[in-house]
């Protein structure tokens, strides 16, 4: 491999580094979960702290991942799959985190609302989010509105995303902001909503703090409004 | 125009791709929305009703009465549930189809919808496939009758005639069967599995073709086959590349043996595929397959898909069913709203013929039903051929 002059003021370390990261983020992007793990395992071993192979292995190619799918150039099923070879890098990764005691990037709390059963856009959300390094606390499908509260008051997390797939059950998304209203605790936390019948004229609507159009925006949007860049 | 056309030669006249007197209706509707709609037009209401095409969906064969009064073109027919049942209720609770999928009713202000429960190939594996209990399209209680009902129709009333025999379709019911997400996984991860299980229902789909063609085929105008979603509202499902390698074949085995049937049958019938979303991607492939008629037209996808892109892209080569939007316009449209969009769409793509008008999906539980009667009288109204741009 030549090394150009630019090159050559990089220490052996980080071009080896680089290297290994760009790798990860690659087998992500093609879905490949044993190359993932072994890479990020390869990783760790050469020293990285396991906070930047999550943020500059992992995450970058879900990063990558989040925008070929909203561009569509990249679909369902190699989402899922590069989901996967994120889980199997996060698997080793996450025991590591856990003891490096890294702050998740911020915390968010996810779920679909009351009547509504539809779970895979919201997991892909999970999925992006976790990507970023957030700590997502994913309560499931068909979620009470108190049962967001009660989440809330464990978790203390500033974000709580709400999708929704049904017409008929958007009005659920304005439910769980009125119970937070009416639990005095409406300025503690962001609502971000999601989901195919939503757009951002119903979001101001109802008053919710954001809206998302899709799986990669909803990770900027809960950037946003934690105020992190 | 000199004299009104029956309903039978408006639309065959609409899907020879020539102008008829006006732009033909057709219906297609939930059981919710249907029974709206008739305690609205004054019709009695039944305490049960056959199921339709799709068990789980309980969307329902309009009536007569209703097409009548409605001055609707098209009926549709459709055999009846392997083994002469319908959804029957499991001891805990949930909804169990022909197909062995389970569902939860899940009730909403507006009316009630079914969602699966634990799809029940999630965790099979090739081996798996052989015994599970397929629906048997050679049941006689699925074809009881049928010819009886559909040739009187044929023979008493002037209606042109819609029919589907398949209960379940490829891709769609591989999805109710093995999950959304694992048999979207499964295509880019596990294609051996998704080879066997599309080569299955493929055979089931082809064999209820091939049965229904051989009792009616020569009274239907159209033929229908089971309903495939292969796009969202803003993509394809899966890339254009991977349906070419993993959906088209089998697209294209069914189509061709259903169309071989029907023109030998009748050859003027034509060929109906259902699928909802941004599918533009995927249009021009379907049509070398064989679909005649792509239904439905939706205002409100991908701007690559709408209304009049493919009346521009492929208006001469197939026909179009649809088209009045059940996202917004119709569940919450005044009825100035209806009829503006009536008016776009019949300007858009009635032009030159190959134009049924429809709701863009089944009427739902949440359209009220003077919302529905206003469409058809607006369409009615500025359907009449010369179209007035």
């Amino acid at each position: 491999m030549e090394i150009s002059t630019q090159d050559g003021e990089r220490s052996m370390a980080e071009i080896m580094k680089s290297g290994t990261l760009e790798k990860l983020a690659q087998a992500v992007l093609e879905g490949a979960a044993e190359d993932a793990k072994r890479l990020t395992e390869k990783a760790l071993s050469e020293s990285l702290p396991p906070n930047t192979v999550l943020v500059e292995g992992l995450s970058a190619g879900m990063t990558v991942v989040g925008g070929l799918f909203r561009r569509n150039e990249m679909f369902i099923p190699e989402v899922l799959l590069s989901a996967r070879a994120m889980r199997f890098g996060m698997e080793v990764l996450r025991p590591l985190l856990a003891e490096t005691g890294a702050k998740p990037v911020g915390k968010v709390i996810l779920g679909t609302v009351a009547g509504d059963l539809h779970d895979i856009g919201k997991d892909i959300v999970h999925m992006m989010l976790e990507g970023a390094g957030f700590q997502v606390f994913n309560l499931g499908i068909n979620v009470e509105a108190h049962k967001f509260i009660e989440a809330f008051q464990e978790h203390k997390a500033p974000v709580i995303a709400l999708s929704a797939l049904l017409s008929t059950t958007m009005p659920q998304q304005k439910a769980v902001i009125e119970a937070f209203e009416k639990a005095g605790l409406r300025g503690e936390v962001k609502i971000l909503i999601g989901g195919a019948p939503v757009t951002q004229e119903y979001a101001d609507k109802i008053g919710a703090d954001g809206f998302a159009p899709d799986a990669a925006s909803a990770v900027l949007k809960a950037k946003e409004l934690l105020g992190i860049s | 125009m000199t004299k009104a056309m029956t309903s039978r030669q408006r639309v065959q006249v609409a899907l020879d791709h020539r102008e008829p007197d006006r732009v033909p209706l057709g219906i297609w509707s939930t059981l919710d929305g249907y029974k709206r709609l008739r305690s609205y037009l004054g019709l009695p209401i039944a305490e049960q009703y056959p199921v339709g095409s799709t068990t789980w969906s309980r969307d329902v064969p309009v009536e007569f009465d209703v097409i009548d009064k409605l001055g609707l073109d098209v009926i549709r027919v459709c055999g009846r549930c392997p083994g002469g049942k319908s959804l029957e209720k499991t001891p805990d609770g949930l909804w169990i189809d022909e197909w062995s999928v389970k569902r939860k009713l899940v009730e909403h202000p507006s009316g009630t919808y079914l969602e699966i429960v634990n799809p029940p190939l999630k965790d099979a594996t090739v081996d798996d496939l052989a015994d599970y209990p397929w629906p048997d399209p050679s049941d006689p209680a699925v074809w009881e009758g049928l010819e009886e009902r559909v040739k009187r129709l044929y023979d008493e009333t002037d209606l042109a005639i819609l029919a589907q025999f398949g209960r379940g379709g490829i891709f769609e019911q591989a999805k109710y069967l093995r999950g959304y997400d694992t048999i979207m996984y499964d295509m880019a991860a596990n294609p051996e599995f998704v080879i066997a299980l599309f080569d299955k229902l493929t055979e089931v789909e082809m064999k209820f073709n091939e049965i229904g063609i051989g009792l009616i085929g020569q009274y239907i105008n159209i033929l229908r086959l089971s309903p495939e979603d292969l796009a969202t509202g803003d993509s394809t499902f899966v890339s254009p590349k991977m349906f070419e390698r993993m959906l088209r074949p089998y697209y294209k085995r069914s189509f061709s043996l259903a169309r071989k049937l029907l023109k030998e049958k009748n050859p003027q019938a034509r060929l109906q595929f259902h699928s909802c979303g941004a599918v533009y991607p995927l249009l021009n492939a379907l049509i070398e397959d064989g679909m005649e008629i792509f239904d439905p037209l939706q205002p409100r996808v991908a701007e690559g898909s709408r209304p009049a892109r493919l009346k521009q892209a492929f208006g001469d080569r197939i026909a179009f069913w649809g088209g009045i939007d059940v996202q917004v316009t119709l569940p919450r449209g005044t009825k100035e709203e209806i009829a503006k969009e009536v008016r776009t769409r019949i300007a858009e793509v009635a032009p030159g013929g190959g134009y049924i008008l429809s709701s863009s999906h089944r009427i739902q539980p949440d359209i009220p039903p003077e919302n529905v009667v206003a469409m058809y009288e607006a369409a009615k109204e500025h359907g009449e051929y010369p179209i007035k741009a």
